[in-house]
This record gives structure tokens, sequence and C-alpha cells, in this order.
């Protein structure tokens, strides 16, 4: 289901990357989202149409289009999740600072992505929301989320989507990562198309 | 957006949650279903039975059932089941894709948008998370809006938009009649106590473990994380849960789930076939029985099925490349620890008892994790022991049974202990009080064959031994085919067999083996009664006993032994020991089959190298017959699935029964479950010229071709290069070394055998 199907607005040859926001309710996912593809709204902003979901970005000099799935509103739609992430290549993974549950959450969902991607590695990054908000309102410790994703290999940014901190060098790090998992995406793939063709054989007819 | 907050979520939206909730709800439970199956045969067909409701959904436009029904299917652990998904038939997974496009969360909804809006004036069912989707994004670009230019244009407009969607929202709930006669039996199902606390009960992490254990991990390349034991880890803590589940399935499902289990198979034979028991057999790579992912469970459908039982025995075992760890609690004994022939199991899908080795003549013992528990199984083996009436036994331990049952919430196997040192052999009971609204509340199903012990260890003498290292490698040590042994005192018919690994049973059958003859009648009060109640799920469960409200053909001895009484069940002998050829009385003389006879000499010849070995390799495969020994063209050259077993040096070939279970050893993609009556083909490789990739035959690939002796030549088809690399291998050395001190004359040639 994962699709890269032939999009009008596409260039051909254009890198396309899916990426999956993902992150407790409230953490400031789709404010992130929002601040990402549209740093200013405009009269016409319209959420239901959707090409606000995506955006062409040059990263290193190399252009790309990113489509964003962002499951905001649905995360009680728990049944949902692991559609939004098989949809993806790339994960932003979202917490709030002033929010430790969230954090927890995201712990969780690393699990889960890695589960439905079954893979050790997918490219992923961890955000830190709302790094505006006041020391003291602060509940995630720096330096517990920094040994985690240190940990993991994983990349951590903060960010703050309200005043536009980091927002766009986050989308460009994980593009960044899509693009490390690549090569070795490229072996998966390989062995994919095996698989896809004893799907077929073995609807096939006996062959006498 | 309250319902996006989980706090304030149940108090200010609970209508959101409630839907929300359904969602989750039945798409939790389509996972469920699928993933109950053991069967893959049974999985495919409820997918695209599942595929089939999600379009009738689409077309009743309640999108929000379609959408929960494909995001169950697309949910990992059902997703993942790639053997599963690919026998979905061609038209179902297209009608499947399409949708899975229709309501892809791509683009925004993009599709799916477009179906609402050409829905919006009839009655549908909106899948609400696309508003919410909306509202989120409206609300945020609102709030920004608010901060950065507070009294804009903007801002009022935001909130048109708000008011727009929630319109929208507002009319389509006023569109969601639909004009049906209420069914009030099923809207009381629906809405019962019961059924939501089955749903509620389900989780979603205990999926994995099943999923895992259905279809497990490969290990090699693409996927190098296995990380089973934490998955199994979470599946201790679902029992509880999934004994909801299925009693949810019952509920509301019976018709859907005839899950047939593994028996050991009594191959038709002339006794009443209706008592057969029903004998899940065991994993072989854990001594943990629990983990035997059968179960079996009493047929609501009553004894109207009886005679379907059928008979299939799993290789291998399912747990296999998924280690399941014991539960914690648990006493664990090793498995590489057990003697291969000495540890026994009598299963029963009670996860807990674990039996140990057993010790001189005597058989081993259950031991049970809680020591309370212990103590009553134990209890009862020793009255047994002293003697008391088989029917007494029962009565007793069907106390003992009920304590148990409060116990664990499962079933109980109760060992015994029997005979003397000469003979080996126990009595399982297992009994399943069910719960069940059909009322069927106890069962007690047995196999009892019986064995003699003559000439074997007087321990190693047990349907299902385990061979410690699990695999279906695992064979009885030595020339005791256990199978052959077994006998009803008639002694005219074999006792069942079957095996835990079909390695057992299987291989033996051609074996001339030295064994003695079957015993008189005299020597054995000695029954081995194995009933037991696997667990279809796989997974170790103590709650499995509502297991048994499920309809299923291998329940059925437990069934009619209820009938009569529920006490004689065990006397069910009848049941044949397919392996009937594997006691030299038949092998030399008068072999069951007149077929069999004339491939004896080959059969026989052959094994005397074999017996004794453990098979190298097997699987499952399809096979074609392309050249015959003549060098003409084969009259069947069909593709045939067999089960291929290279053993010793041979190549066998089994039936492959339509009903298999999947089964996966460390390394084998799946099994089949043998006929353990006889091999119907047989390459001896010890005059096979060679083996090789056909570089002529590019119809199918993972093809290998094996040149028998003669101008034969036969096409083996694996799943995938690895196997093919596995198989090509084992064959090429066998070949190597037996052309060097190559002797043997070359008279054995391929042996066609039609069944």
């Amino acid at each position: 289901m994962a699709k890269v199907q032939q999009d009008p607005a596409a260039v051909p040859g254009l890198e396309i990357i899916d990426l999956v926001v993902v992150g407790s309710g409230g953490v400031g996912k789709s404010c992130m989202t929002v601040r990402f593809l549209k740093d200013e709204f405009t009269n016409e902003y319209d959420p239901t149409i959707e090409e606000n979901y995506r955006k062409t970005i040059t990263v290193d000099g190399v252009q790309c289009q990113v489509n964003i799935v962002d499951t905001a509103g649905q995360q009680e739609y728990t049944m949902l999740r692991d559609q939004h992430l098989q949809s993806g290549t790339g994960f932003l993974l979202v917490f709030a600072l002033n929010d430790r549950g969230s954090f927890e959450e995201v712990k969780e969902l690393r699990e889960r992505v890695l589960k439905v991607k079954d893979s050790k590695r997918v490219p992923m990054i961890i955000v830190g929301n709302k790094c505006d908000i006041p020391p003291e309102q602060r509940e995630v410790e720096l330096s517990a989320v920094q040994t985690y994703c240190h940990g993991l290999k994983v990349p951590f940014l903060e960010t703050s989507a309200k005043t536009n901190i980091n927002v766009n060098e986050t989308f460009h790090e994980l593009v960044r990562e899509c693009r490390k998992k690549k090569p070795e995406a490229s072996k998966e793939k390989a062995a994919a198309p095996a698989k896809g063709a004893k799907k077929e054989k073995k609807s096939g007819c006996a062959i006498l | 957006m309250a319902w996006d907050s989980p706090a304030e979520r149940r108090q200010k939206a609970p209508n959101i949650v409630a839907m929300t909730g359904q969602f989750n709800k039945l798409a939790l439970w389509v996972a469920a279903e699928i993933l109950e199956s053991t069967n893959v045969k049974r999985r495919m067909a409820r997918i695209s039975h599942f595929i089939a409701i999600a379009k009738q959904c689409v077309e009743l436009n309640d999108f929000h059932s379609a959408k929960a029904i494909v995001s169950g299917l697309q949910s990992t652990p059902v997703w993942r089941l790639d053997k599963t998904w690919s026998g979905i038939a061609r038209k179902d997974k297209s009608t499947f894709d399409k949708m899975c496009e229709m309501l892809a969360p791509d683009s925004n909804y993009e599709s799916l948008r477009k179906e609402l809006r050409k829905a919006a004036k009839q009655a549908h069912i909106p899948f609400l998370g696309v508003w919410l989707l909306d509202l989120i994004y409206l609300n945020e670009a609102r709030k920004k809006e608010r901060a950065e230019r507070p009294g804009s244009a903007h801002e009022s407009e935001r909130d048109a938009q708000i008011a727009t969607t929630i319109d929208e929202i507002l009319k389509s709930a006023e569109n969601a009649k639909f004009d049906y006669d209420p069914i009030p039996a099923l809207q009381n199902l629906l809405t019962s106590d019961k059924y939501i606390e089955e749903l509620r009960a389900m989780h979603e992490d205990t999926f994995y473990a099943m999923s895992y254990q259905l279809e497990p991990k490969e290990t090699p390349g693409s996927s190098p994380s296995r990380a089973p034991a934490n998955e199994s880890g979470e599946q201790d803590g679902g029992g509880d849960e999934k004994k909801r589940i299925r009693v949810g399935r019952t509920t509301s499902h019976q018709a859907m789930t005839p899950s047939s289990t593994n028996v050991f198979s009594s191959s038709g034979s002339t006794g009443a076939q209706e008592k057969q028991a029903p004998v899940d057999l065991l994993t072989p790579d854990s001594d943990l029985v629990s983990h035997s992912p059968q179960w079996s469970s009493s047929s609501s459908a009553g004894g109207d099925n009886t005679n379907k039982a059928e008979d299939v025995a799993v290789i291998g075992g399912q747990g296999g490349a998924v280690p399941l760890p014991a539960p914690t609690d648990s006493v664990s004994v090793p498995a590489p620890m057990l003697p291969e022939h000495k540890s026994r199991t009598v299963t029963g899908y009670l996860s807990m008892v674990v039996r140990s080795p057993a010790k001189g003549g005597n058989v081993g013992r259950d031991v049970v994790l809680d020591q309370r528990k212990w103590k009553t199984v134990s209890a009862a083996t020793n009255k047994k022991q002293k003697g008391a009436a088989y029917a007494t036994l029962e009565d007793e331990v069907t106390d003992d049974m009920k304590f148990l049952d409060m116990v664990l919430g499962g079933d109980v196997v109760v060992p015994e202990v029997g005979g003397g040192t000469r003979e080996g052999g126990m009595q399982a009971h297992g009994k399943e009080k069910s719960s069940s609204s059909k009322g069927s509340a106890r069962k007690i199903g047995g196999v009892r064959s019986r064995k003699s012990t003559d000439e074997e260890s007087a321990s190693g003498v047990d349907v299902r031994e385990t061979n410690g290292a699990g695999e279906r490698r695992g064979s009885v040590a030595g020339p005791s085919p256990v199978q052959a042994i077994m006998s009803d005192n008639e002694n005219s018919r074999g006792a069942t067999a079957s095996t835990a690994n079909e390695s057992q049973g299987s291989f033996k059958m051609p074996n001339p083996s030295p064994v003695p003859p079957p015993p008189s009648a005299g020597t054995g009060t000695v029954a081995l009664t194995i009933s037991t109640y696997g667990n279809e799920m796989g997974v170790p469960d103590g709650h499995s006993r509502d297991s048994s409200m499920l309809a299923t053909p291998s329940t059925i001895a437990t069934t009619s032994s209820e009938q009569s009484g529920g006490s004689r069940s065990v006397a069910s002998p009848e049941s044949n020991l397919s392996a009937a050829m594997d006691s030299p009385g038949s092998t030399e003389g008068e072999p069951g089959s007149a077929t069999y006879n004339s491939h004896n000499r080959v059969a026989s010849n052959v094994s005397t190298s074999v017996r004794s070995e453990k098979p190298t390799l097997q699987g499952t495969v399809t096979k074609k017959d392309e050249l015959d020994v003549e060098g003409r063209r084969a009259a069947n050259r069909s593709w045939t699935k067999v089960a291929l077993v290279l053993r010793g040096t041979s190549l066998l070939m089994f039936h492959y029964r339509k009903k298999l279970h999947k089964a996966s050893g460390s390394d084998e993609t799946s099994s089949a479950v043998l006929d353990l009556k006889r091999p119907i083909q047989i390459i001896d490789l010890s005059s096979t010229s060679s083996i090789e990739i056909p570089c002529d035959y590019k119809k199918r690939k993972n093809v290998f071709r094996v040149k028998p002796a003669g101008k034969a030549q036969v096409l083996f088809q694996v799943d995938d290069s690895k196997d093919l690399d596995r198989w090509m291998q084992a064959i090429r050395e066998k070949i190597e070394t037996l052309k060097a001190p190559t002797e043997l004359p070359p008279e054995n040639l391929i042996q066609f055998h039609d069944q």
C-alpha cells in the first residue's frame, strides 16, 4: 500500500519520500507539519486539499518531494496506526517536552515502527517539541532523551513549532536518514520481487 | 479538540470515543479471527471472507466498517503473514488492494474523500478520522492566525471552515440511516456485555505473538531482527485476554471456525472413527507442552461431525522458530537435556505441564508449575496406580479436574503410570470443562493405544516422543518404532500412531526393523491414552478451556465419549495404527496393503540403511515426475505437493495432507502432515546419478532435478532459493558420500506408487 504512484505534480525522476508524523495527542504534530508545509497560512488554506501535504524541498543539493501523512486527531484509532506506519518510509516521532507521557509514547511508537517495518533500522527522528516553554515547565529530562536516542542512534532534535525553531531542520534531517537507509532498502527490494513472483506462481495453474 | 487529548476525551467527546472504540474493536476482532486459525487454508478463507465483507461495506457506503476491516487485515500481525496472503485468490487480492487504495491515508485521504462526497447524499457511515484530521488542522491554523494577527479575516474564515466541517459531520450523521430491519438477536449479541467484554480484552500485543507463531520470522537476510522472546513475553500476560477472545468467537462465529486440529491420525481404520481421540501433537522443540499450538475444541455441532474427524498430524512445531519462553513460574526442563527418546509428552494445551524425562521403566512425570496443581495431578496418578478402575479414576479425576479447572482455568493432562517394568504407558486424560453456552460441558477424549515394550527400552515408548533437539528430525532412537508396536488388544489393528514429529512415525514406515510383534492381548492393559486439547492459537494459555466451544472435528472423540457416559472414551484403540507397516510382521509378511507389498523389498532395502538415521532434511515441496525409469514421459506429470524427506540414503516422499498444519522447525518453512502409511515414492540416492538445477525448465523457479537410476527424472520445486540451496547441498553431499564406497546394487529404482 505504500504508494509511490504517478503523481501529476511529480517531476519525473524526482525522489519521493513518504514521511509519517506520529506522537501522542496534543504534542503539536499538526502544528509542526503545518509549519513545515506552509510557513504562512494563506487565505486559500484548506486542510482538505491534498496538495497541502506535499512539499518539494532541497536537501543537500538534491531535490525531493516529501509526502506527509499526519496522524493527528486519530490517535484513538489505534488499529489505524499500522496502516499509517506501513505507508511511510521515514518517521517523525514527536513528543512534547512538557509531557513526560508523550515521551514514553514515543518509545512505544518506535518499537511499533520497527515491528511494522520488520527491520532493525528504520529512518526516523525523535523530536522534542515545544522547546519554547519556560524551563520550569519541562517534564522531560534532556539528558534522558539524549541517552535514549544516542543508544539507538536515532537523531534527536528539539523544536518549537510555535516559534519555528528547527522545524525545517527536522524534516531535512529525516530526509537524510531516509537516504542513508536507501542502499539497504534497495537490497531489500531486490528480495521483494522474488516474493511477489512466488505469490503469483502459487495462484497459477498447475502446469502439466 | 477534546478528543485529541487523552485526559478530556472521555468526558468531552464520548461519542467520538465510542466511534473510534467501535472501530478498533472491529479491527481487532478481524485480526483475531484470522490469527486464531493455525491452518493456513483457513486463514486464507477468512481473509477472503473479510475482504468480501469489507467490499460489501463499501457498497453500503459504510466506510467506517470497511476501513476498520481493512485496518484489521493490514494490522501488522496479520499483514506479515506472507504465506497466508500469498494464497489469496488474485481476484480477492485485487479487490483488497483497491479498497486499500481507496481508504489509504495517502495524500490526505484523497480517494476516500472523493468517495465520501459521492456518497454524501445517500445513506452512509463515514470514516470520522478524515474530519477529525481536518478539524485539528483548521484549529491549528486558527490558533496560529489568532496569535499572529488577532482578529484578522483569516481567523473568521477558519471559524467558518470549522463550522462547515462540523456541519458536514452532522449531515452525515443524519444520513447514517439505513433501511434495514433490525434483527434483535443480532443486536442483542453485539451489545451484550459479554461481547463487548471480549472485545475489550483483545490486545494487540498478543496478536504479534500469535502471528509469529503462525509464520515465524524468517531468519536470514532481510530481517535479522528476531525478537520472539520479547513477543512471547508479552504473550504471557495475555492469557486472560485470549480466553475471552475465544469466547467471543464462539458466541458469534461458530460456523466460521471449524478449526480442525491435528489429531493423532487414525487413518480410516475399521474401528469407530468417532472414537478417534484428538491428540495434539507436540511441538517438538519445546518441552513445554503448553506451547503446542493447537487447540481442539469441543464441537458445538455435536456428534454430527463425528465421522469427519480429520487426521492430521503436525510436523514439527510451530514453536520451532519462535522459542517461547516458559512462563515465568514454570518449571522448565531445558530441551536439550532431554534424551530424545525419553521425554514424553502427552500434551494438553494446558500451558503449564512439562513432562519430565522418564526414568527407567517409569513414565516421566508431569511437572506442573504450581505446586498445588502438581499435587493434584500426582494424586490422580497414584490412585490409578493402586489399581482403581478406570471409570472410578475418571470420576476422581473429574473432581480433580474441577479443581484444576478452577485453578488453571484450563485443561489438565493427567498422566497415568501403568504397567510393569516392561511396559511403559500412561494414560492421560484431558478434560475440558467448557462453559459453552451449548452446554457440552465436558469432554474426555483419548486415544488409547497400547504398546508393548518387550524389546524396547521400557521407557522409550511413547507416541509422542519428543526429540530433545526438537525439529522434525527427531526420531525414536534405534529401531523402536513406537507406532509399530502399538496395537490394541486384538492385535489385529494397529493402534493409532501419530507422531508429534512426523519424522518418527513416518520414517520408520518402511522399516523391516526387528521389532517384536505386538504383544499379545495379555501383556498390556497398559494403555496410552492421550487426549489433548491443543491450543489453536499456539499460545501458552492457561485459560483455553473456553476453546472448547469451538466446533472442531478433532474433538469429536470427546463428544462421543461424552455420550457414552464420559467414561470410556479411552477405549478407542480402534484407531488404526497407520504405522502398521512398521511392524515387522507386516513388512516382512503381509503388509497391510497389497500395494505396498510390491515395493516392499525396495522399501526395506532402502530403509535398512535409513531406519536408524534421522532425516537430514525435510520439507514440503512440489514434485513433478518428468520421465520414468524407462525414459518415457511419466504418466502423471503434474506438479504435486509432497512431503519430501531426505533420510539416510533415500529421498522419501509422503502424501501431503490437505489439512496440514503450518509448522516450522528452526529452519523449515513448512511441513506437512505425513501419511504415516507409506512413502509414495522412494528415490534411492545410492543409485542416483545426479542432482542439478535444470537449465531447460524455466516455468518455475527454485526447481531442482534429481535423476535417479535408470532414465527417470524428477523435478522438485521448493519455496525459495534458500531452500533450494539447502536441498541441493544435502542431496549432493549424500550422493557424493555414496559414490565413494558405492557397492549398492542399482536395483532401487525409483518406485512409483499410486495410492
